[in-house]
């Protein structure tokens, strides 16, 4: 996995370039996983920055940064709505007895 | 093979856009890189809660940070305090910096890297 | 390890399996209380931030950051020569007293004629089922009276507060929570709201004003959340205008990284109910200046 990512990253030029249509369907996924977290309440903003961003090179053409930054966003809205299912039980960790 | 394009993609793509301060776009490895990104407010902002050397803040809502060679040995304990404190100390204050996506891996064993010449 | 032989071994898993008990039978009394207790809860509340800062006095919890801190106080007496809440204290005192087209001021909306009763808000009401702040009854009235509601984080608003708060200084916190499920509820998911982490920062309430309560964040001191309320509305030197209590709740969910809810969204109301339940028994400060 780091070996592959660490390839990745020396040669970008290898890597399939990512079409609209992917570049589209990522982003209809982040949305879809924001959505959820605001279902429960529990959006964040980092999420929200990154949709809008991956929106903006999505308009502008640029498939793979879009892709990249739909799959930020979606896995930080993943990550806040496993906060929320988690907090509904810690939280009493941190009551004053 | 997914993965791989979006890594390289994410790299590259956030990198040409300074406006973007992301974990991604943060200098690679090693104490200096370490250093620069626990000072930087919007990545690690350690000197919001914690005194350190070259920090020049009075913060005491975390520990003073020094002599972190002696008080943790071994590494892996640092890292998971970085990681997610919250699960070793339910009442932490420690922003849970690795699963919560706010660095990533690489970026937290930089931190480490430079937190051993403390 | 190789060499325990089994009863020794045994032994130790019993040892153990006592002591997971033990501590087990232990949490049990927190474990078990299930049933919302407000009364404990401040009790408990109220014991646990006079045993972290026991020379504080009971006037003072209002004061929050200059209550605990000596050199902050210094500084905070200064300013309060010419405390910088005082334009809007002044058209919040205009404002009050205005007549509407109707002929009728806000104090025809409230008790006492709306004079030293802020320490009564919010109220639960029985009527509607719903948590009631001195902000939503402002704009009640206004709306009664053919005014236009007003903005509920500042500007106006943030004015009239400041002028019935001041009206009320001294006046201990004085929240009820009537004999109805719903008043419980509320009161209940305030308080788990308050303790419950939130945003990519992974703070709740509590991780700052419970935990880290005096406690320097770079130049500031973090408010004790005992009478954290009572000094609200506020002038805030990083806003550099007056705030209310919901725009306070806002500004902490963006500082962890945690889209807000809206001004007087119910949760926002439920903490409110919450905390100035906790704080029953400290005398109102507000309006207050904070850094």
């Amino acid at each position: 996995m780091l070996a592959a990512c660490v390839a990745a990253m020396l040669a970008p030029g290898l890597a399939r370039a990512a079409t609209k249509t992917e570049a589209q369907a990522a982003l209809a996924a982040a949305r879809k996983a924001e959505a959820a977290a605001g279902a429960v309440r529990n959006r964040w903003l980092p999420a929200e920055a990154a949709l809008k961003q991956a929106a903006q090179a999505l308009a502008a053409g640029q498939y793979d940064g879009s892709v990249a930054v739909s799959e930020r966003a979606r896995a930080l809205a993943n990550r806040s709505i496993q906060q929320a299912k988690e907090q509904d039980g810690l939280w009493q960790n941190e009551v004053i007895r | 093979m997914k993965t791989r394009i979006t890594f390289a993609a994410l790299a590259a793509f956030l990198m040409a856009s300074p406006a973007f301060a992301q974990p991604a776009a943060a200098p690679t490895t090693g104490p200096a890189a370490g250093r620069a990104i626990a000072f930087n407010r919007s990545l690690g902002n350690c000197l919001a809660c914690h005194t350190m050397k070259g920090g020049d803040v009075p913060s005491n809502v975390g520990p003073m940070l020094n002599d972190m060679k002696l008080r943790f040995p071994d590494r892996k304990v640092l890292f998971q305090i970085l990681w997610d404190e919250e699960k070793r100390n339910p009442q932490t204050v420690m922003p849970a910096f690795g699963k919560n996506l706010i660095l990533d891996r690489r970026q937290i064993e930089a931190i480490i890297d430079f937190l051993y010449t403390l | 390890m190789h060499l325990l032989i089994p009863s020794a071994r045994l032994r130790q898993v019993a040892l153990l399996a006592g002591a997971l008990g033990a501590m087990a039978l232990a949490r049990m009394p927190a474990r078990a209380a299930t049933t919302p207790n407000p009364e404990a809860d401040r009790l408990a509340f109220r014991a646990y931030f006079k045993q972290r800062f026991p020379a504080v006095k009971n006037g003072d919890w209002g004061n929050g950051p200059y209550a605990v801190n000596a050199g902050m106080r210094q500084q905070w007496e200064a300013i309060m020569q010419f405390p910088p809440y005082d334009f809007a204290l002044g058209d919040g005192e205009k404002e009050f007293h205005r007549r509407f087209a109707d002929g009728k001021t806000y104090a025809d909306c409230f008790p006492d004629k709306g004079i030293g009763i802020r320490q009564n808000y919010p109220y639960f009401d029985t009527k509607t089922g719903k948590v009631i702040t001195l902000g939503i009854a402002i704009n009640r009235c206004r709306v009664a009276n053919g005014e236009k509601p007003l903005n509920y984080q500042k500007g106006l608003m943030a004015s009239i507060e400041a002028y019935m708060a001041h009206t009320s200084r001294g006046k201990p916190f004085d929240i009820k929570i009537p004999n109805d499920p719903r008043a419980l509820a509320a009161y209940e998911d305030g308080r788990k709201f308050f303790y419950s982490r939130r945003g990519q920062l992974n703070f709740s309430c509590a991780s700052c004003h419970v935990q880290a309560a005096g406690q320097r964040l770079r130049g500031d001191i973090l408010a004790p959340a005992l009478g954290i309320l009572a000094a609200f509305p506020i002038y805030r030197s990083d806003w550099g205008s007056m705030g209310t209590i919901q725009r306070r709740f806002t500004s902490c969910n963006v500082q962890v990284r945690s889209v807000p809810f809206k001004p007087q969204d119910k949760t926002y109301r439920d903490l409110e109910y919450f905390l100035s339940y906790m704080s029953n028994g400290v005398p109102i400060t507000g309006p207050g200046a904070r850094p």
